[in-house]
């Protein structure tokens, strides 16, 4: 209810319903760029990307739909841009960390926690950039099968085993290299 | 142990954050971009309403008349709110002013408040009735403090430098809830409503900040339509000390005026003095001391080993009416108040007990000469009343001579000139000289003259 009312005022120009648009999404989207791309900076241009075009847009913006699928569709175009245009290898940046949020405080698991991630993160950076797409998509948000298969343009199970074969990758690598 | 069959789990908790700075980058980017979209959009669609003739003009005037008239309406209940941001842009832009009151316990002191740009700040205060800039480049983490009064300067770190140059603690603190509001980030308040200010609409927002030191609630209030800041309220609780309350107020700001970024800079004014740099021996005094000079030094010197008598009849013995040059000693007839605070503390400490005695011995000699004036006047020997009341006024303007003097002696001057001219009236009146009683009562108004502007703090620097 509160997007509807977020997405109405957006369009009538209230740039108080615009911060709290960012508020509300931005870490999300920042989570999933990161998750994508796996490099703070370029995650952090993309979601900057992906808002200022939204604020471009309000002139165009359509009432119906999702906003929260509508941010994440664009962000994960612009991703695929990205990576279209960088060609970049499936690197991490030093400097960049991802946590785990967990519902505990102990330090300890904390510190596991963010180590499991970092590891995740770099395991799913060596998949096949649909792969990654596919699964953080499906794991990450609200997106169904179905409708990754529209974003990503092919059969839904062409989608199913990209999800598949990915996760097989993914617990692979894991009991490889997640020894505690 | 293995984590194969979490790793759906992982991901799922997988998170990720970007800095606050960041956050506040894009944020004002993508509001800004918006505000431009808007602002475009509203100019093509007048072009595109101008250019458009429809077959069915009436119904689509009606038509559009309607949408306007329900959008209005809408717009009017939803977007009369300006958002947080805008007040910080406000906040944290460059090139402001306004007042700052802080009050403490039942002390409050005003002052005014300049913004540079984030990082550079000034304050003018007056603290007593002597004017202070405390400059403040948080970037270099340097604050320059400049006694207009005095026209010395010092760059200060601590409340004990700044109440050593005489300025107050509270003009020490006040760089911090400034610091505060430039490190406000969007989405971290709470809104209050709204609520008439200065005949305006404005509407209210509340953050909760902690520093270092203290605990701040702070309340900002802006204009409801232009999220132009009315007026913002920190309440500081120390965090050590939570009995201890400071309330900030800023109001009445300008946002409009242009500031000379000469008023921020870090480098001390060509006409200042550089506060706690110098030994004694770097002061440049006379060589020598002419005679009557030394008669004054040695009736003060006579006075403090107990021989009253001997130090008075030194004092008659100067000849008031030539310049008298005086060498280094006694500090109070040579040095000036720059010179002073130009010593380093340690010099200043040696030299403070001996200024003090020495304006104890000239008040007292003062009050030695009236007292044997009045004696004379009650044998009706007025010449030699007068000589002594005159000696006392000599020795005032003596002290008085130089008005760049350390503001004591300044101070003592002031009241040996007034002791001896209000008994040279009285004398006057008595004796039938009103020669004399007229130019005695033109000398009160002097003096009264040069201590209203002494402590009117009449002598400021422009800066």
């Amino acid at each position: 209810m509160e997007d509807e009312l977020l997405k109405l005022r957006f369009v009538l120009g209230s740039t108080a319903a615009l911060a709290r648009i960012y508020q509300k999404y931005a870490n999300t989207l920042l989570t999933l760029a990161m998750a994508l791309l796996n490099d703070a900076s370029t995650a952090e241009d993309v979601v900057h990307d992906v808002f200022v075009r939204f604020a471009q847009s309000s002139g165009r913006f359509r009432l119906g739909g999702s906003l929260k699928s509508y941010l994440t569709t664009c962000l994960v175009n612009r991703a695929r841009d990205v990576i279209r245009q960088q060609n970049r290898r499936a690197g991490s940046c030093l400097d960049t960390t991802i946590e785990i949020q967990s519902p505990d405080s102990d330090p300890i698991e904390t510190i596991i926690g963010d180590e499991l991630a970092n590891q995740a993160n770099e395991a799913l950076a060596r998949l096949p950039y649909e792969q990654r797409e596919a699964i953080i998509l499906y794991i990450k948000t609200d997106m169904s099968l179905k409708q990754i298969a529209e974003l990503q343009e092919v059969p839904m199970r062409t989608v199913q085993g990209r999800y598949r074969r990915g996760l097989e990758k993914l617990r692979k690598a894991f009991a490889k290299e997640v020894r505690l | 142990m293995t984590h194969p069959e979490k790793t759906e789990e992982i991901i799922r908790r997988m998170h990720f954050e970007a800095s606050e700075q960041i956050h506040a980058r894009i944020r004002n980017d993508v509001l800004t971009a918006y505000q431009k979209s808007r602002r475009s959009r509203s100019v093509l669609a007048h072009g595109l309403r101008r250019r458009t003739v429809m077959s069915r003009r009436l119904i689509q005037v009606a038509f559009t008349i309607v949408v306007l008239v329900i959008g209005l309406m809408i717009f009017a209940h939803l977007n009369n709110d300006i958002a947080f941001a805008e007040v910080l842009n406000y906040i944290q832009a460059q090139g402001y002013s306004f007042d700052l009151t802080v009050q403490e316990d039942n002390t409050s002191e005003t002052m005014r408040g300049m913004i540079f740009q984030p990082g550079r700040m000034r304050f003018d205060a007056k603290t007593g009735v002597w004017s202070f800039s405390a400059i403040t480049d948080t970037g270099s983490n340097k604050t320059l403090l400049l006694s207009r009064h005095f026209k010395i300067a010092q760059y200060v770190k601590t409340a004990e430098e700044f109440e050593r140059l005489g300025a107050s603690k509270l003009l020490y603190l006040c760089s911090q809830p400034i610091q505060n509001l430039w490190n406000l980030r969007d989405g971290t308040e709470e809104e209050l409503g709204k609520r008439e200010l200065d005949g305006n609409t404005a509407l209210g927002f509340k953050v909760i900040h902690c520093d270092n030191n203290f605990d701040n609630v702070i309340t900002l209030w802006a204009n409801a339509r232009s999220g132009r800041p009315v007026s913002v309220e920190i309440i500081s609780t120390a965090l050590q000390a939570p009995g201890n309350r400071l309330v900030w107020t800023l109001n009445n700001f300008d946002l409009d005026s242009e500031l000379d970024e000469s008023m921020f800079s870090m480098e001390v004014p060509a006409d200042y003095a550089l506060a706690n740099q110098k030994n004694l021996e770097d002061i440049d005094f006379e060589e020598k001391s002419d005679e009557d000079a030394r008669k004054i030094v040695n009736a003060i010197q006579l006075w403090k080993d107990d021989r009253q008598n001997e130090a008075i009849k030194s004092l008659l013995d100067v000849n008031w009416e030539e310049p008298i040059m005086f060498a280094e000693e006694p500090y109070i007839l040579t040095m000036t108040e720059k010179e002073l605070a130009s010593l380093k503390k340690s010099e200043q400490d040696k030299l403070m007990p001996g200024i003090i005695d020495s304006c104890a011995v000239l008040r007292k000699i003062s009050f030695e000469l009236v007292r044997i004036a009045k004696e004379a006047v009650a044998t009706n020997d007025y010449a030699k009343a007068e000589l002594h009341f005159e000696t006392v006024l000599h020795f005032g303007e003596l002290v008085n001579r130089d008005p760049e003097a350390i503001y004591i002696i300044r101070l003592v001057g002031i009241a040996m000139r007034k002791l001896s001219l209000v008994q040279l009236e009285s004398l006057y009146e008595q004796w039938n000289q009103p020669d004399k009683l007229n130019s005695v009562r033109q000398k009160i108004q002097q003096v009264d003259a040069y201590h209203k502007s002494l402590t009117d703090g009449a002598v400021m620097g422009n800066r």
